[in-house]
């Protein structure tokens, strides 16, 4: 569903922000990116969703190019950003609504917002509550609404659970897992390996760029997984 | 897809805090204005009648001898414009009254009614509220458009949909448009609610028109600043850089550059003064005199007494008549260089949006320099019809030298007008007239191609600047 | 620890995109305002000297013949008018003197300043009260709204500093660094003064004045420094602060110098000089015509009591008609006085009048419109400048000794001999035994002094009071909102 096929970026400034990264997500799979802040986790989450162009290489999303054909690909993915403050004056609903609308999903009605916000853990009554009075995590939540409203094939999240509160978090978990159960593809990137490990199906680890390493579950499992992100990083290091 | 961007944009605009000053702000001065012009134009009406018909009725007591009609110097007032409370165009102190009579005209002349203590300031039309304010407003309203959703975040999320850039910015310009006529429209209602209801005041179907070419021209003129606030707000990252960058730009086009017009009029051309006009009156008239035997013997001298032999009357009359022409001419000269400079000087300062626009109001209300201009022509050409009329009557008196010229004294004394009286009813009267709406058009095409031309520019930019902007 | 938080204001916003703006605005700005006004008093200059060259020349000729003399007094244009430009387009400029003691006070301006007319002023006093009251609240509008979303306010606050130290640095530190551009541009402005020809900067009334228009500016800008402050500390977000500084400043700049007058106007309506100039000659014209019958009735008197007969009223001067003319001009004299005093005083009401209800409907607009610093600043300026009304009165009361003067030197010498009936009148103007026109010298305001610096503080003070009470209220109110302001 997601392809990266050796993806590069190069800044004007010469920074090198990702160095031929290849892998895949494929539908029912999450797949987090681990990595230190400029490792390149967001410029692909970037490039994906067409904000800066790639040096070469390319993304696609379910066969259309994210970079050649961006509204085509866009069509088949939702996105989860770190940090939105969302339209402050406006209730949960309207907020809800406009992007559900943006998504192309006209005719929802009141049921299909008191679901989805139930789903995401929020109470129904927030809907008519106004943005700004919205914590952190409420949020956050409604972040994760409003890409589950527009119910595409593929998911990407940047940091999605930062900030949260364990409470919080645990109940994110849980969404992410009843979302690959109805076989979408999410590609998280996180810098939260506990988190990671217990929900990735595959982890990949990046550093200044490259993807060096990528773990299967099963790798990691009985495994300490902070451990082999410090080992492969030091790997890393000496090539 | 963009009219749900342009309904959210309504939306949000509608809840927050700088709509709600905005309407309030503007809908005040709106209703200022209406007030203020409805008691100014009463009292201004008042004088114009009292004085049209004070003129009228010399006149008429003048049509007792033919050439008293042609010496009379008729006094015209600039009759009060119904639409000087869309665009007052410096009514108070530009030329409002003009005397003349058939042979020359003087210079327009300035007869105040305010106290010339008060202004430090001058006054609100709904121009200046529109051109000044409102401009203000677009610009509050549009300066965080991109960088305002960029740092919210919603930027990002708006564009990880199918939605393409260019409709984004579309729906951005049009949300902005829309919630910017309400405070525009609501004032303007306002504004005539206030005024209809005096009794001096009738808007007829034209006035309604040329009210409705005024909004018109507003919106063309704000959407320049819309452009502009969103042409500023996708070029940084951050709100309050724009917001800094938008009010000098603001400055610099709306309160600088109308101003600086001075500098650039004194720039282009030196002024005829007082001083040189009178010089060149002395100068053409010596030189008219000095050679006054060109128009025939004796052209010269006279006495009134008819009978002295040195006297000859036509040669006279050519002289008198050489005279006044070339005073007239020099007059006229000194006229039209003044005008050209000050419309120079304001052609200059069209690179601000606001001069064009408050140039185009005035011509479409029918106030300001144009029409000054205008009445004297208007002036001029009702002395050529006045004199044919004296010319025609005075050549149906047998008693008349018919040698129509200047001269007041042998007008008595040698009759070489008509004495005979006349007809008040078959006098032409002076009556202002209006510009055809054809005309209307043809002076403010320009400057509506002018604003529109700004609208192109700004737009162009912001949608390169937009379809490159980092969202991230 | 003051002296840290105010070097910190200080080097954060030198390195803010708002200061360069702010610093180019002034540099360009301020002097190329002041180049303009100081050619623009150059030409007023040249205006009033060749008005009164003009006013000579006329006056030669005319002196000797009494019906046409007419003096004239020109006032010449203060010089400190590139500052502030105040009324300086409508002043009165010229006084005419008649003889029946009726004095007009017009514009001597003709219409050559159609240009003048038609676009505003950009002098120093504008600059400073749009322009850079603008600036000075973007300088200050998010000084705590800023740090607050940031999070250094709470960083600042958590540790050991005093809350009223992070205050009073910041109103000291944005202040400080934007009066170093200021300062400088205004220094080039006055080096530009100073090179100009007609211009005498280092006399002692200019060094005085342009010192104390620096103090008033800078109090005003100090003003204005306060007030972003306020806003500041009043409000939580920098969107809004930003909002409503904005409006604070559309309404004083904007609205309030326009709406007050306007008020002022609607509400206490007052005519204009020229009806008032009107009134006057109307006045004196029909005083004149009750003096013309009486004289009429007493030739006509006179004429039949000498035997001379009523028809020769107007005829040529021989034995019979010259008893019945001085027995005729020495009874007059009662008549004449009697009539001389009663124009005087008819003057005298119409003109106090006016000036009184000019005066009242000013003050009230000026009153209204107090409720802004940028309109107390613009007053104070253009009184001192000698643009305002203190200058006006000065010149009125000018006016008004020169019309005396003027009668007594040369109005009356000249006897004016009037023998009237009922048609009409015939006489003039006869020279008194002894007197040659041609030996007085054509009578000028000689000496005229501007409104001085008492004259124009005596009528500005209040609005330097109002200045320094509004700094101190904003100061004040900031000072002690911020002592309990919410720093999460």
């Amino acid at each position: 569903m997601i392809e990266i096929n050796e993806l590069t970026k190069r800044y004007e400034d010469g920074v090198l922000a990702l160095d031929h990264v290849s892998y895949a997500v494929a539908p029912g799979e999450i797949f987090c990116l681990l990595g230190a802040n400029g490792a390149g986790k967001t410029t692909t989450i970037n490039i994906l969703l067409d904000f800066i162009p790639p040096t070469s290489g390319s993304g696609t999303i379910n066969g259309h190019d994210c970079n050649k054909f961006p509204l085509k690909a866009k069509k088949y993915v939702s996105y989860v950003s770190e940090n939105v403050q969302l339209y402050g004056m406006f209730t949960a609903r309207q907020n809800l609504a406009f992007f559900a609308e943006l998504a192309g999903k006209t005719g929802l009605k009141k049921k299909d917002y008191d679901d989805v916000m139930r789903t995401v853990g929020l109470p129904e009554k927030a809907l008519r509550m106004r943005l700004k009075h919205f914590s952190k995590g409420m949020r956050q939540k409604l972040g994760i609404a409003i890409a589950l409203l527009k119910d595409p094939p593929a998911i990407l999240m940047d940091e999605p659970t930062s900030g949260l509160d364990p409470t919080s978090a645990q109940e994110f978990l849980a969404q992410l897992r009843r979302l690959r159960e109805q076989g979408k593809a999410i590609l998280m990137t996180t810098h939260d390996i506990f988190r990671a490990k217990l929900i990735a199906d595959r982890v990949g680890i990046m550093k200044q760029g490259r993807l060096v390493a990528i773990r299967k579950k099963q790798d990691f499992k009985h495994a300490d997984l902070e451990e082999i992100y410090m080992h492969e990083m030091q790997a890393a290091e000496t090539v | 897809m963009t009219w749900r961007v342009i309904f959210k944009e309504i939306l949000e605009n509608l809840l927050s805090l700088r709509f709600v000053l905005s309407l309030v702000l503007v809908i005040c001065l709106f209703a200022a204005s209406g007030f203020v012009f409805v008691g100014k134009y009463t009292d201004q009406s008042a004088d114009y009648w009292r004085e049209t018909n004070k003129n009228l009725a010399a006149l008429r007591e003048r049509a007792g001898a033919l050439y008293e009609v042609a010496f009379y110097e008729q006094t015209v007032w600039r009759e009060p414009k119904l639409l000087s409370l869309c665009a007052e165009g410096f009514e108070k102190t530009l030329p409002n009254y003009f005397r003349f009579n058939v042979f020359t005209a003087d210079l327009p002349g300035v007869k105040g009614r305010g106290n010339f203590a008060l202004p430090h300031f001058s006054d609100i039309d709904w121009v200046f509220i529109i051109s000044t304010v409102l401009s203000f407003v677009a610009l509050v309203l549009t300066y965080d458009s991109m960088s305002g959703e960029k740092e919210a975040g919603t930027l990002r999320l708006m564009l990880a949909n199918t939605i393409p850039r260019y409709k984004v910015l579309l729906g951005k310009y049009f949300g902005a448009m829309f919630t910017l006529a309400i405070p525009l429209i609501v004032g303007l209602l306002v504004s005539l609610i206030i005024v209809i209801p005096s009794k001096d005041v009738t808007i007829d179907a034209v006035a309604w028109l040329k009210i409705l070419a005024v909004a018109i021209l507003s919106l063309l003129y704000l959407s320049i600043f819309v452009f502009l606030g969103i042409f500023i707000s996708s070029r940084s990252a951050h709100s309050s850089n724009c917001m800094v960058l938008l009010l000098v730009v603001w400055v610099v086009l709306v309160i600088l550059l109308p101003s600086g017009g001075r500098i650039f009029a004194d720039i282009s051309s030196q002024s005829p003064t007082q001083v040189d006009l009178e010089r060149r009156l002395d100068e053409v008239g010596k030189e008219i005199w000095d050679n006054s035997d060109k128009f025939g013997k004796n052209a010269g001298s006279m006495s009134h007494d008819l009978s002295w032999p040195g006297n000859n009357p036509p040669a006279r009359a050519r002289l008198k008549n050489a005279l006044t022409d070339t005073a007239n001419q020099v007059r006229d000269d000194h006229h039209n260089r003044l005008l050209a400079q000050a419309l120079t000087g304001r052609n200059l300062t069209c690179i601000s949006p606001l001069a064009i626009y408050a140039r185009a109001s005035e011509v479409i209300a029918g106030t300001g320099i144009n029409r000054c201009a205008d009445i004297y022509r208007q002036i001029k050409e009702y002395q050529v019809v006045l004199k044919e009329y004296v010319r025609s009557k005075d050549l149906e008196d047998p008693e008349s030298l018919h040698l129509v010229n200047p001269d007041l004294g042998t007008a008595r004394s040698w009759k070489t007008i008509s004495h005979k009286p006349v007809d008040f009813g078959t006098v032409p009267k002076f009556q202002e007239r209006d510009l055809a709406l054809g005309e209307f058009l043809k002076l403010t095409i320009w400057d509506i191609g002018l604003l529109l031309l700004f609208n192109l520019v700004f737009f162009a930019a912001s949608f390169v600047s937009f379809l490159r902007y980092d969202v991230r | 620890m003051l002296g840290t938080l105010i070097k910190k204001e200080i080097t954060e916003t030198i390195l803010d995109l708002r200061f360069v703006i702010a610093t180019l605005l002034c540099l360009v700005l301020i002097p190329l305002g002041m180049y303009v006004s100081i050619k623009d008093y150059e030409q007023r200059l040249g205006d009033y000297n060749t008005a009164i060259q003009q006013y000579e020349q006329r006056a030669r000729g005319d002196r000797y013949d009494g019906g046409n003399f007419r003096a004239e007094g020109y006032r010449p244009p203060s010089p400190l008018c590139v500052f502030s430009s105040g009324l300086k387009d409508k002043i009165n400029m010229r006084v005419k003197t008649q003889f029946n003691g009726n004095y007009l006070i017009e514009n001597s301006s003709q219409d050559d300043n159609l240009q003048a007319v038609l676009f505003g002023k950009i002098d120093f006093t504008f600059i400073v009260s749009t322009v850079l009251s603008l600036l000075a609240l973007i300088f200050t509008f998010r000084t705590v709204t800023g740090e607050k979303e940031n999070g250094t306010l709470r960083l600042i606050v958590a540790g050991s500093v005093p809350r009223w130290k992070v205050i009073f640095s910041k109103m000291l530190g944005n202040y400080i660094v934007f009066l170093v551009p200021f300062l400088l541009s205004f220094l080039v402005s006055l080096l530009f003064l100073n090179s100009s020809d007609v211009f005498s900067l280092f006399t002692l009334p200019h060094v005085a004045a342009i010192f104390l228009l620096l103090i008033i500016t800078l109090l005003f800008l100090f003003c204005i420094f306060n007030l972003g402050t306020l806003i500041s500390v009043l409000t939580h977000s920098s969107v809004v602060s930003m909002t409503v500084a904005l409006f604070v400043w559309v309404m004083l700049a904007l609205v309030v110098p326009k709406i007050s007058p306007m008020i002022a106007q609607v509400v206490y309506p007052v005519r204009s000089r020229q009806i008032v100039n009107t009134e006057k000659a109307m006045v004196c014209a029909g005083i004149e015509e009750e003096q013309l019958k009486e004289e009429a009735a007493l030739y006509k008197k006179v004429l039949i009591e000498t035997g001379v007969g009523v028809e020769r009223a107007f005829d040529d001067e021989d034995e019979g008609t010259r008893r019945a003319r001085d027995t005729y001009n020495s009874k007059k004299g009662p008549i004449f006085q009697k009539y001389q005093e009663r124009i005087n005083e008819e003057i005298k009401r119409i003109e106090d009048d006016y000036t009184n209800k000019r005066n009242f409907q000013a003050a009230m607009a000026a009153n209204l419109s107090r409720i802004s610093p940028v309109c107390c600043f613009t007053y104070a300026l253009s009184e001192i400048s000698g643009t305002g009304t203190a200058e006006v009165s000065n010149f009125s009361k000018r006016a008004q000794q020169f019309q005396e003067t003027v009668k007594q030197n040369i109005y009356d010498h000249f006897e004016f001999e009037r023998y009237a009936n009922e048609y009409g009148w015939s006489g003039g103007y006869r020279t008194e035994e002894g007197f040659d026109a041609g030996k007085v010298p054509v009578p000028h305001i000689s000496n005229y002094r501007h409104i001085g610096l008492a004259g124009a503080l005596s009528v500005c003070w209040m609005d330097i009071v109002l200045l320094v009470l509004f700094s101190v209220l904003f100061f004040a109110v900031a000072f002690v909102s911020f002592l309990r302001y919410d720093v999460r």
